[in-house]
């Protein structure tokens, strides 16, 4: 593991290389923002460009459409030459850290998916177990404590000191609490 | 090894939650329609379609612990604002007919919202139940002291002069357009408007002097009035309003008075309906409740469910009139 | 009255129990509400509003000014420790504090941006007093005026820019196509809304940036392997003789671009704390510094941030016109109190116009006197291991993205451009140019198209007053400058790199991060 860091880390400090993965990375965003800065043109002829003389509806969406067609497009040709100034941000994501990114995003699908139903107690809390032990090593009870902890504390904050109604539970049980 | 367990226990705690709650949750929703209205320990939410703060918001912030006196149970006032008050009264018109939901239907802005099919609204007015009215808001013209206009007629003559401006907000065949609308209509006069989309910049426009005039609730203007910063020069209503008596009703038959309504979803059964329409009856006759909310520059005025509805019916007509006539040009 | 005799009255109305008590609670509340990401001054004092009935138009008016400025203290908080910005106006602070943050210096940027509020505030008093007439201001500037504004905005784009002018390009106009969705300003027709009326109103600027700040921070942090913490030194909370040095000039200069900022109607703040950023980075003798924690970075941005907060309230005072969601409920405040702000309140009832005016003194200096010891209280959340941080900050951010609007929409919103912010960081396109844009789009074609209604279509109208025309030509000379200056840059940079030992030269107190730091955990 250590040497899979260590690797990677040498990968990020010679900047000035070329690196294929990051070269990709630019040539496809330049290709996907030219090609939203067409649909964007496409939609803006659509709507119209000057009406009576005047600017209308589509107008400003034109400029901005071409804009981004332009820039995409120039940084799909010069993907090699930018490809050269890398940050430090554009490191290569590991396995476990995706891993992690892919458990959160279920989770929050989930915690979307329930709010509603399950109401903002419910979901908070799975969420929180969810999210907790997919990112840390703590102990599940550790977990528990924090989730029920930041979620009551949330929703009495919210609900009854800021006046923000969140959305409550339709399950019997919990809505039996008034949660 | 450990990281793909936690994945496959995180996946089971959700299908287990998700299977759980398809289970629970459908017997809740409909089992509401036979117990007597007002159940003790369900709460009622009043949608209010538009920010925290403006006039709806702080009439429905005085009426709320008013109401929930009178109905004993609690009431919580829900903002959703957006999209001109779409955002708000498509969940209102989705939400179960039960009168635990109500809210803010705002006549007669509410209709250009689904009058207008650009707008794409899911809505139209068999969508609600009146309940009733609380409150009603004039409109009037105003212009700066100096124009050199003092009535009405003074720019209608100005506007068939030469180009006259108006600042409006809301956009095209939004209120203030379709009031100007009508005033046009009624004079065969043509105003030449420049949208904007706060009040604040519709009021900055006119006393920058870049625009001739605008329309807007007496609430609006009354500030700036007070400092003889603008002048109201004509009341859009039927009659004299009491709190302007100096004002002139426009003799052109323009009645742009708007009514702070509140409606339920459609369905809603008519000893629901009729509970909470008393409810509001007696709260509106409180002098506290009536004095708070006149100082948000509307002023009280109960109307019953039936009044708000033939008042629904009127404006619905007048409106889509007006748009099928802008459609038409 | 004279403001001298005004303002001693007002003291003397302010320095009663009662009042203090209202001041500080405020002072309070406003941290708090400013901490929360999401939940803004405006929806606090909304909610307080219908409280404040009993307290009277005084009481009233100090509690709700006191959320207002005492909220651009707060949001600072998050945007420093985990690069959340919680307002609009606390975006430009993120690029630096949370820098400063991750070198161990969240202390010095929490305190430094406290000092500067201090200063920003009081001097923004100060003018509020004397420059009460300056208000018809406000009033010079109609839709061309603005519009030219908004063409000079557009210059600090490149002052935005990392590595590559071509990203910063990008990312400016993925902002302005940010902007674009909504109802037509003219015509009222939607536009790129996909049928979906959410839509009608354009996106949350909150949760647009809560997410391409704050959540792709967060997926950058977890996707690689941090499991025990990442434990950052806290280091020392008060800043350094040289930081204060350091940060004097811009502290001055934030105070002045904010209150004329302030001053401009519908003048967006994010925009105006860029401006200070890219005004200190420009003026700066290590441009290199900035993005990787330059305290001038945070020092300028703060103090305007609150310099505007006073100044925005001016137009209210003077002209009863409010220029912002908080300012707009203030006046609720007067009026369900039977009182007219505008001129009229002066003369009429000058003891509550000067008791709320001493009320913001004394609450700033509660501010300072609060704010300073927090420090210590803040960067205590440092210490969480990174994974329990992650977990509740995502938490708090759902809440306070669902609260921006009590919709689930602004959730989806703020996760979408976070995933969008991580991506684009993935490829190295800055996002601070993208948040500015998004600002700017939206007025600019507004501001062009009501000039052009309101000339019936001719395009003198942008020349119609002297100050429009004065300001479009300043604003295109900027506009030129700041497209040449990156070549002029790129020469002198080549120029170095031939030269013998070419090295860009690193002060020794700040070492770049590089993602080997960040990886070592």
């Amino acid at each position: 593991m250590t040497t899979l860091i260590k690797e990677h880390a040498v990968e990020q400090i010679s900047a000035g290389t070329i690196s294929k993965g990051y070269l990709l990375a630019n040539r496809i965003g330049g290709g996907v923002i030219a090609g939203i800065g067409l649909y964007i043109i496409q939609q803006a002829l659509s709507y119209g460009v000057l009406r009576d003389g005047l600017p209308a509806d589509g107008f400003y969406p034109l400029i901005v459409g071409s804009l981004l067609t332009l820039l995409g497009l120039s940084l799909l040709v010069s993907a090699k030459s930018e490809a050269q100034e890398r940050g430090e941000d554009s490191y290569v994501p590991e396995r476990s850290g995706m891993i992690k990114l892919a458990i959160s995003a279920v989770a929050i699908a989930g915690f979307l998916l329930l709010l509603q139903p399950v109401g903002y107690v419910g979901s908070m809390v799975l969420f929180l177990i969810v999210v907790l032990k997919a990112a840390s090593n703590l102990r599940i009870l550790t977990i528990l404590l924090i989730a029920v902890g930041f979620t009551l504390a949330t929703f009495y904050g919210f609900s009854k000191a800021l006046g923000v109604p969140l959305p409550l539970s339709h399950l019997i049980p919990l809505a039996a609490l008034g949660f | 090894m450990k990281t793909t367990r936690k994945l496959l226990g995180a996946a089971m705690v959700l299908a287990l939650a998700t299977g759980a709650t398809a289970c629970t949750s459908e017997p809740t929703s409909t089992a509401t329609t036979t117990s007597k209205y007002p159940e003790q320990g369900k709460d009622m939410t009043i949608i209010v379609p538009v920010d925290a703060g403006g006039t709806t918001d702080n009439v429905a912030r005085a009426l709320a612990p008013e109401l929930a006196k009178e109905l004993g149970i609690n009431v919580q006032v829900l903002n959703k604002p957006g999209a001109a008050q779409q955002i708000g009264i498509t969940q209102l018109a989705q939400s179960p007919a039960d009168g635990y939901t109500i809210g803010f239907t705002n006549l007669p802005s509410m209709i250009s919202g689904y009058a207008n099919p650009a707008r794409g609204a899911t809505y139209t007015r068999e969508s609600f139940t009146p309940i009733a009215g609380v409150a009603k808001s004039d409109t009037v013209v105003a212009v700066k002291p100096d124009s050199g206009i003092s009535t009405l007629d003074d720019l209608i003559s100005k506007a068939k002069a030469g180009t006259t401006t108006a600042a409006i907000t809301g956009g095209a065949l939004g209120d203030d357009d379709l009031i100007l609308r009508q005033i046009q209509n009624a004079t065969g006069t043509k105003f030449n408007t420049v949208p904007f989309d706060s009040g604040t910049d519709k009021m900055l426009a006119l006393l920058g002097g870049r625009v001739d005039f605008i329309v807007g609730s007496i609430a609006t203007v009354l500030p700036q009035v007070q400092n003889g910063q603008l002048k109201m020069v004509s009341l859009l209503a039927k009659e004299k309003n009491d709190a302007i008596p100096d004002v002139p009703v426009n003799d052109i038959g323009v009645n742009a008075s708007a009514n702070l309504t509140l409606s339920g979803p459609k369905g809603m059964p008519a000893d629901v309906t009729a509970a909470i329409e008393k409810s509001i009856k007696t709260v509106l006759d409180k002098p506290d409740v009536k004095a708070a909310i006149d100082k948000t520059g509307s002023q009280t005025t109960f109307i019953s469910a039936s009044d708000t509805s033939s008042f629904w019916e009127e404006g619905d007509g007048k409106i889509k009139e007006l748009i099928s006539q802008a459609g038409a040009k | 009255m004279n403001p001298i005799d005004g303002l001693l009255t007002g003291f003397a109305t302010v320095l009663t129990p009662g009042n203090l008590l209202l001041a500080f609670l405020g002072c309070i509340l406003g941290m708090l509400v400013g901490i929360l990401p999401g939940f803004g001054p405006a929806a606090a004092s909304a909610i307080l509003l219908p409280v404040t009935f009993a307290l009277g138009p005084t009481g009233a008016i100090i509690v709700l000014a006191a959320i207002l400025y005492g909220a651009s203290y707060g949001g600072t908080v998050t945007a420093v420790l985990l690069n959340v910005p919680g307002e609009a106006s606390s975006v430009a602070t993120t690029l630096d504090g949370y820098q400063m943050a991750l070198k161990g210096r969240a202390g010095p940027a929490l305190s430094i941006a406290a000092m500067g509020s201090f200063v920003g505030c009081i001097v923004g008093l100060i003018g509020f007093v004397i420059a009460t007439p300056l208000s018809k201001f406000a009033l010079l500037f109609g839709p061309p005026e603005l519009f030219a504004v908004t063409i000079f905005g557009l210059s600090i784009v490149t002052g935005l820019a990392g590595k590559s002018l071509r990203k910063a390009l990008i990312s400016a106009a993925i902002g302005l196509m940010v902007a674009l969705p909504g109802l037509d300003p003219v015509s009222g027709a939607p536009r790129f809304t996909f049928q979906s009326p959410e839509l009608f109103d354009g996106l949350s600027f909150v949760a647009v940036v809560m997410g391409l700040f704050g959540i792709s921070e967060l997926l950058s942090t977890i996707d690689h392997n941090i499991k025990s913490g990442r434990a950052l030194p806290v280091g020392k909370i008060l800043p350094t003789a040289s930081d204060l040095k350091r940060s004097a000039g811009p502290i001055g200069r934030g105070t002045l671009i904010g209150f004329a900022m302030g001053l401009l109607p519908g003048s967006p703040g994010a925009a105006a704390s860029f401006l200070s950023y890219v005004t200190e980075k420009r003026l700066s003798k290590r441009p290199d510094e900035f993005g990787k924690g330059a305290v001038e970075g945070v020092a300028g941005p703060e103090t305007t941030n609150n310099s505007m907060a006073i100044s925005g309230m001016i137009p209210l005072f003077a002209l009863g016109l409010p220029t912002s969601a908080t300012t707009a409920i203030m006046l609720g405040a007067f009026t369900i109190n039977g009182l007219v702000p505008g001129p009229l309140l002066f003369d009429e009832h000058p003891e509550v116009a000067w008791a709320i005016i001493a009320s913001m003194f004394v609450g700033n200096v509660i501010l300072l006197f609060l704010n300073i010891p927090l420090v210590r209280v803040w960067v205590l959340f440092l210490r969480l291991p990174y994974p329990v941080l992650y977990g509740v900050v995502l938490g708090f951010m759902l809440l306070g993205a669902y609260s921006l609007e009590n919709s689930i929409f602004n959730v989806g919103v703020m996760l979408a451009f976070g995933v969008l912010g991580y991506l684009l960081r993935k490829i190295d396109v800055p996002l601070a140019p993208m948040a500015l844009t998004i600002v700017l789009g939206q007025l600019m074609e507004r501001s062009f198209r009501q000039s052009l209604a309101m000339s019936e279509g001719s395009p003198t109208v942008f020349f119609s007053t002297p100050l429009a025309t004065v300001l479009l030509i300043i604003a295109l000379l900027a506009l030129l400058y700041s497209g040449i200056r990156p070549a002029l840059a790129r020469r002198t940079r080549f120029a170095r790199i031939l030269a013998p030992k070419s090295e860009v030269p690193v002060p020794a107190n700040i070492s770049t991060p590089t993602s080997t730091d960040r990886n070592q955990k």
